[in-house]
């Protein structure tokens, strides 16, 4: 073919220069038009073609052109092959998308065709440091400098790449070549260096000091880093990053008394950052760590603290761990006694209610716990009498004494709130108590807010969700124009199953225009977490799914969020935060929110996939086949009523939500100009397809694949994949979870109860089955030859403890999926000993016989009810009832 | 041990997105804290307790002033189980600390609800900042907001460097 079919005459030619413009400019209407025009006369214009397709694509926020998109760039290749545009282009439409592999396929394509086109070029090293994949950045940034040898981004984006391939000395020199070339005024002719903020310009210098650093002791050079430093001392501004980088390296090489000074210079900029007073603590040779419970401390490292900690008193100001750390490091005692009556006594005055939380740590130490007992209620009692402290310091007025009282007691209450927590029996003893001194407090002055915050929290511990979400609602009531409050308030009515009326606590400061709330635009994390296991305990899987499939978008929205960055920083020389960034992305699916959301969403999965909608309604059915005729009326009249309540509320909800988003626009309109993109409406807001999606596995696999990228090293990852692989009938990828678990934790009694499952799944497989014997040798190694039968009983007879560990142990030793005597028989052996398993760890277990089993549920209930009177999951005598349960 | 006040990584974000989300109704999305922690990276603070986050400054350079350098607090909350233990006034301090000796800013701003008594009693009682206007209905919901400023003190340093601070501290621990 030959070129000139591509040439367009001067008028389209000028056209299309009006189109690329209006692409760049967003100005998509005037392209398509541009675009229109070339087309009437060149229908088969390739690069025409394509430009259109990329417009249509920038165009559409809700991706309903994809395909039209698609369809335009793939003509215009078509019609022009050989046209590194139209391929250039179609990367850039692979790239809104997010794909970033077939996009760097098309960039590769356009730079056969172009090869020194920088703007490809630099669009596919971007692409390359998105996917990690550096050995080719590194390629890509050695033939850009070649030709871009004025811009220091160059040099800077190279010695990045090097440095992330681990050659840390080719980037170390490639940086010192730019500073040399600089230096020598070249390229100033061409006018000047680009991309240099004259603003920033002291701070680009400072962070490539420290990059160079950076990249000398990450080979290992630290003398060499700090001579480097030293020397360059001067153009480091961020100088808690110079200090934090010196005094490691004076560690490092031994220099205590220089590393002594640096510390010293640090504190003096961050007085309260703990790893500067540990890292000074151990360049003096005391103990790094010195929290309770960390180890013994000498009595000789003890006086020579204390004198470090006077003097980090006298001669750093505004530092609050040289009065906290004391308590922390001085041994139970009087000393010990008469700090904590110091260290009280000002907060108490001046009526700080989160004090408890500063002193929260020191539990870790029984002896101190008993002690600061003591003390609280002597303080309490001697306020309540004398109006004095135990310092024998006075309180002013009788207003005074009231108000000193009412704090103490509510320290006290927080006290026995905590003891309750860390008892060994459930510590309904604790909780009484605590709740009977909160209850005091609040009598003092009923309108002190945090008392009430307070006492939800105490309530929380004892597991009385009602009470909680009551109390927490009156503290809201006290101060509606705190969010904390409000969001405080909206996790504990969720937590109590109160989902509704969460919803509209949360809108409230969520409103935004015709929107009923903002919270999944502004990435609201914990909020979907919360409604996502309100919903799943309420049975209402769809719309539990929802919320786990936001969680899980965010995340992918997180990882696409560096993407503009890469070339931001390297631009404008934050390198440091950049490198950072590239480790948080890499380990971004293993933050604990993430891991959350991953596993309520998978158990969720696996459950619908064992017991799918359409086989829970069968089994309704059969229940009401076998019922007299009367009886069956009964129950169906029931069902009814039931569902007809459901539909109200949900109605009730509904007008709700509508009245407020009312309300917020009304407000909107009246303070700002309405928003102009107007959302688009949810076609399933209940979550009906995901809860009824043919595909429950595949659907769980979206969760569990960015799971095992990046978060395979936690025991939980291999035991949710386990659960998938194995309804999968992948027994090969279930038989390396089990591995890779038991490799996390070599006794967990959940990955055995794993490995015996597997067993039990290979002895059922069909003999004639080749992987069969292959599997069963691979099992027997894990099993010590027993059967699957066997194995799980020699489990449960080592008694596991933990309530979750018994659970797993009961689930694998059911034989067949309606069997429910193990499960009960499991519920029953749960002992309960809360020093050793959080109160949360019964609840899970229970949660987990709930999702299969009514009778194991009731067991397990009957097993706890007792220890945990306040616990409403366990039906608590104590606990808070509401009308209607 | 008590509460930690230190920088914040770029690990933190999240959590400052999560505190902020908690405390203030003004939000935004992970993408402009990472703009911040990209741009200005000594500039954010946090206070954690054994490694949850409790509180946040989010601070930056003042974007709109091409001549000086200015700084601005986006955004500072600490949550309510953590208040009134003097952990703001720690991480504005450090934010302050930062914006001197890393740009040598001129000056620090930013906006407070006039309702908002804690915040006002801390900027202008504590950290000495000064009320320098109103602006009218800065916030979504129709709220005013003082704008309030705190000029940085020299004492006839060289602005944009600590050294001569530092010498001094050195003789003291020498
Ligand atoms: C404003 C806020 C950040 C203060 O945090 P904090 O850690 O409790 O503050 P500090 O403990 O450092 O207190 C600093 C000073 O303010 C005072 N203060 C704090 N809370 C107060 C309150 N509710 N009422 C009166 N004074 C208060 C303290 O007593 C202290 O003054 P002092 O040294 O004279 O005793 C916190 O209340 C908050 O997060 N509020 C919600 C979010 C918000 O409003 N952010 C500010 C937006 S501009």
């Amino acid at each position: 073919m030959s070129r000139d079919r591509h040439a367009l005459p001067n008028r389209e030619r000028a056209l299309f220069t009006k189109l690329v413009d209006a692409y760049e400019t967003k100005k998509y209407e005037k392209g398509i038009a541009a675009a229109d025009d070339i087309l009437r006369n060149f229908p088969e214009h390739g690069e025409t073609l394509a430009m259109r397709g990329l417009i249509v694509r920038s165009m559409d926020d809700g991706h309903e052109h994809n395909e039209e998109a698609h369809a335009l760039v793939k003509r215009g290749i078509e019609c022009h092959p050989e046209s590194h545009v139209c391929w250039h282009v179609m990367g850039l439409v692979w790239r809104a998308e997010r794909n970033h592999v077939e996009s760097a396929k098309c960039y590769a394509q356009a730079l056969r065709l172009d090869p020194d086109n920088s703007l490809i070029l630099k669009d596919l090293s971007v692409v390359h440091l998105q996917t990690r994949n550096m050995e080719a950045f590194v390629k890509l940034r050695w033939k850009l400098l070649s030709s871009r040898r004025d811009q220091r981004a160059s040099y800077v984006s190279l010695a990045c790449g090097l440095h992330l391939t681990g050659d840390h000395d080719s980037a170390f020199e490639v940086l010192e070549s730019y500073e040399k070339i600089r230096n020598a005024k070249q390229f100033d002719s061409r006018g000047a260096w680009r991309d240099e903020d004259p603003l920033m310009k002291r701070f680009d210098a400072s962070e490539l000091t420290l990059f160079k650093a950076t990249l000398r002791r990450a080979s290992g050079k630290e003398k060499e880093a700090l001579a480097l430093l030293e020397r360059d001392e001067a153009k480091v501004v961020d100088r808690v990053a110079y200090l934090t980088h010196v005094g490691e390296i004076q560690v490092a090489l031994g220099m205590k008394a220089e590393a002594e000074k640096t510390y010293w210079k640090l504190l003096d900029r961050l007085p309260d950052s703990y790893d500067y007073h540990r890292s000074l603590r151990a360049v003096k040779g005391l103990p790094k760590d010195v929290r309770d419970g960390a180890g013994e401390i000498s009595d000789g490292d003890i006086v020579a603290l204390k004198a470090l900690y006077r003097e980090i008193e006298e001669k750093i100001t505004f530092c609050a761990a040289a009065k906290r750390l004391p308590l922390s490091f001085t041994k139970p005692g009087d000393e010990f006694d008469a700090l904590v009556v110091a260290y009280i006594e000002k907060p108490l005055r001046k009526g700080v209610p989160s004090l408890f939380e500063d002193l929260k740590n020191l539990y870790e130490n029984p002896a101190k716990a008993r002690a600061m007992e003591r003390i609280f209620t002597e303080t309490v009692a001697s306020l309540k009498s004398s109006g004095k402290f135990l310092s024998g310091g006075e309180t002013k007025s009788e207003e005074g004494k009231k108000e000193c009282t009412m704090y103490a007691v509510n320290l006290l209450a927080m006290h026995h709130g905590e003891m309750g927590r860390r008892s060994s029996d459930g510590g309904a003893k604790d909780f009484a108590k605590a709740l009977e001194l909160i209850e005091e407090a609040i009598a003092i002055d009923a309108s002190c807010v945090d008392l009430h915050l307070n006492k939800a929290s105490i309530l929380e511990l004892a597991g009385d969700l009602h009470g909680a979400a009551d109390a927490a609602e009156t503290s809201r009531k006290l101060d509606l124009a705190d969010r904390f409050l409000n969001s405080n308030c909206v996790r504990h009515m969720m937590r109590a199953g109160r989902y509704a009326y969460a919803e509209q606590l949360a809108a409230i400061f969520a409103r935004d225009g015709d929107q009923a709330t903002n919270l999944y635009d502004m990435e609201a994390t914990w909020f979907e977490l919360e409604a996502a296991q309100c919903h799943t305990r309420g049975k209402k899987y769809g719309r539990a799914l929802k919320y786990y499939h936001a969680v899980l978008s965010h995340f992918q929205q997180f990882v696409e969020d560096q993407f503009d960055f890469h070339s931001y920083c390297l631009r404008r020389t934050a390198i440091n935060s950049y490198l950072d960034l590239l480790k948080v992305e890499d380990k971004m699916y293993a933050r604990q929110e993430f891991r959350d959301a991953a596993k309520g969403a998978v158990m969720l999965y696996v459950d619908l996939f064992d017991e799918p909608p359409e086989k829970k309604a069968a089994a309704l059915e059969a229940k009401v086949a076998a019922m007299s005729a009367a009886d069956a009326d009964k129950f169906r009249e029931e069902l009814r009523v039931a569902k007809e309540r459901e539909d109200k509320a949900e109605e009730e909800r509904l007008a709700a939500l509508e009245e407020a988003k009312k309300v917020a626009a009304a407000q909107e309109s009246k303070n700002k100009s309405p928003k102009d993109a107007t959302k688009k409406v949810d076609p399933d807001p209940l979550g009906k397809a995901l809860e009824n999606t043919k595909e429950p596995l595949e659907q769980a696999m979206k969760f569990i694949e960015p799971l095992l990228l990046h978060a395979a090293g936690y025991e939980e990852t291999q035991l949710l994949a386990f659960e998938v692989f194995l309804r999968q009938g992948k027994p090969i990828l279930a038989l390396k979870a089990v591995n890779e678990a038991l490799k996390i934790k070599p006794n967990s009694f959940q990955a055995k109860s794993n490995a015996a499952r597997l067993t039990r799944h290979v002895e059922m497989m069909d003999e004639a089955n080749p992987m069969k014997k292959v599997l069963m040798m691979q099992v027997s190694k894990l099993t010590g030859n027993q059967t699957a039968a066997a194995y799980a009983k020699a489990l449960a007879d080592e008694s596991p403890l933990n309530p979750l560990d018994v659970a797993a142990v009961s689930f694998a030793q059911r034989e067949t999926a309606d069997d429910d005597s193990a499960l009960i028989n499991g519920a029953k052996r749960t002992n309960v000993d809360c020093s050793a398993f959080p109160f949360g760890s019964y609840v899970a277990a229970y949660e987990r016989y709930a999702s299969v089993s009514e009778s194991a549920a009731e067991a397990m209930k009957a097993a706890c009810a007792s220890a945990f009177p306040y616990a409403t999951v366990f039906g608590g005598s104590k606990s808070t009832k509401r009308d209607g349960e | 041990m008590g509460v930690c006040v230190r920088a914040a990584t770029i690990d933190d974000l999240w959590a400052m997105q999560r505190c902020n989300l908690m405390c203030l109704p003004e939000n935004y999305q992970m993408k402009y804290y990472l703009y911040h922690a990209l741009s200005w990276p000594s500039l954010l603070q946090v206070a954690d307790v054994d490694g949850a986050v409790v509180g946040y400054v989010l601070a930056k350079l003042d974007e709109e002033s091409t001549t000086e350098i200015k700084g601005h607090i986006t955004s500072l909350s600490v949550l309510r189980t953590h208040r009134k233990l003097g952990l703001a006034a720690t991480l504005m301090r450090a934010a302050h600390r930062a914006l001197t000796e890393c740009y040598g800013a001129r000056d620090v701003s930013l906006h407070v609800r006039v309702s908002n008594e804690a915040a006002i009693h801390l900027y202008r009682d504590v950290l000495a900042y000064e009320e320098v206007g109103v602006e009218e209905k800065y916030y979504a919901d129709g709220e005013n907001a003082y704008n309030m400023r705190l000029t940085f003190d020299y004492g006839g340093e060289d602005a944009t460097r600590g050294l001569a601070r530092d010498a001094a501290k050195l003789a003291v621990h020498a």
